[in-house]
């Protein structure tokens, strides 16, 4: 009863708020029966507060018993809305002799067969830098998505950089969990101890991957990806001071 | 209740949401929120909000028509205790009165994303859960 009323508040205000000219055309609210309006911030978790049991004892599920891993299953509603053709999927259940299958090793395989795509890595001031000198460091991370079809499944994957590995080329590798800014940002940087020419730098990213069957809840891939980097060579060149007269 | 809706299979879950979608609209097009209180979950927050929305409406006076939610295929996942539901909502437009002193207006429908947790004890499958987009 809150909600409602703290709802109808919020309409009300909404309403007094809104410009002349959207007045105009209250004609047409939006339904108070909207999912997005009325289970606004409500969401559905997996690990619920609490079941109700009050009723009677809660039985258990012959099909789910003693079944360690959330098995998927897509099911078509069809037009007179009866309910058919429930396909099932166990993805961390490899060994499951029943029905079709789609294991993890499968959706980590294919993220592999794809690609995750690898970063360029930037420098700063550029081809050239100086021994002793602050050099920067930085990569444009992508949002990375594909949808494939698995074993006549829909699956989405969809990877986030989480590690980036900074290979100097000197020997050296720094790792951090930001991909570093350009200057004037100073976020990940570098001093090279001796002049080198064709310094070999990179910055291999380690990407989280979680997926989802046929639409279903996203699960995390229990496995992290790498991507190596292309080379980007640069000069490391030793300054020696020099006075100029103005 | 359809006979599938009490089975105790994946097929059961599915049909006994798309049952309960179609209380939900009873309990929508008439105040009478007897059955979809029956099958909600007292713990059921996003369950309980549209209980509330229909008792209150109807008692004082306002109603609904049209804007029926309308279901697509669903998506399961399964674990120990509960299954956990997602699904495509079509809302379709409708039109309806908040109290008896109020005037009619028309209301716009959306498309969305809705996930459901149900559970079953001795009488069924019940929800759990209702909530807006994927199961968190």
């Amino acid at each position: 009863m809150k909600s409602l009323w703290v709802q109808v508040v919020s309409l009300s205000l909404a309403l007094s708020l809104a410009p002349m000219s959207a007045q105009a055309d209250v004609d047409v609210n939006p339904s108070k029966r909207k999912p997005s309006l009325r289970l606004e911030g409500v969401r559905v978790v997996r690990q619920a507060p609490s079941i109700d049991r009050t009723t009677s004892p809660v039985t258990s599920n012959p099909k789910s018993r003693n079944r360690p891993t959330p098995t998927f299953t897509r099911c078509r509603v069809d037009p007179e809305n009866s309910i058919y053709g429930c396909r099932t999927a166990r993805p961390t259940d490899p060994t499951d002799p029943e029905g079709p299958e789609l294991t993890e090793g499968d959706i980590l395989r294919a993220a592999r067969e794809i690609g995750l795509p690898s970063l360029e890595v930037k420098i700063q001031p550029g081809e050239e830098t100086l021994v002793n000198v602050a050099t920067i460091f930085y990569t444009q991370p992508q949002p990375f998505q594909r949808s494939i079809d698995l074993l006549g499944f829909d699956v989405d994957l969809d990877a986030t950089p989480v590690r980036y590995r900074w290979v100097h080329g000197d020997g050296t590798t720094r790792s951090t969990s930001r991909p570093g800014r350009p200057y004037p940002a100073m976020d990940v940087t570098h001093r090279y101890r001796q002049a080198a020419d064709g310094v070999r730098a990179r910055v291999d990213v380690t990407y989280r991957v979680r997926y989802r069957v046929d639409g279903g809840a996203w699960q995390g891939l229990g496995q992290t990806l790498v991507a190596s980097g292309p080379v980007a060579e640069l000069d490391v060149k030793e300054a020696a001071p020099v006075l100029t007269k103005p | 209740m359809p006979d599938q809706a009490r089975e105790d299979t994946p097929e059961g879950a599915a049909a006994f949401v798309k049952h309960y979608v179609d209380v939900f609209n009873y309990a929508a097009s008439t105040g009478d929120v007897e059955e979809l209180s029956r099958l909600s979950s007292p713990a059921c927050e996003g369950c309980q909000s549209y209980i509330d929305l229909y008792r209150d409406t109807y008692q004082a006076g306002g109603y609904f028509k049209g804007g029926d939610w309308t279901i697509g295929d669903l998506s399961l996942e399964i674990e120990s205790e509960q299954t956990f539901l997602t699904t495509r909502v079509d809302v379709a437009d409708g039109r309806g009165r908040s109290s008896a002193d109020s005037t009619e207006t028309a209301e716009s429908g959306e498309t969305t994303r809705v996930s459901f947790a149900a559970a079953r004890d001795s009488e069924g499958w019940r929800v759990q859960q209702l909530g807006l987009g994927d199961v968190k």
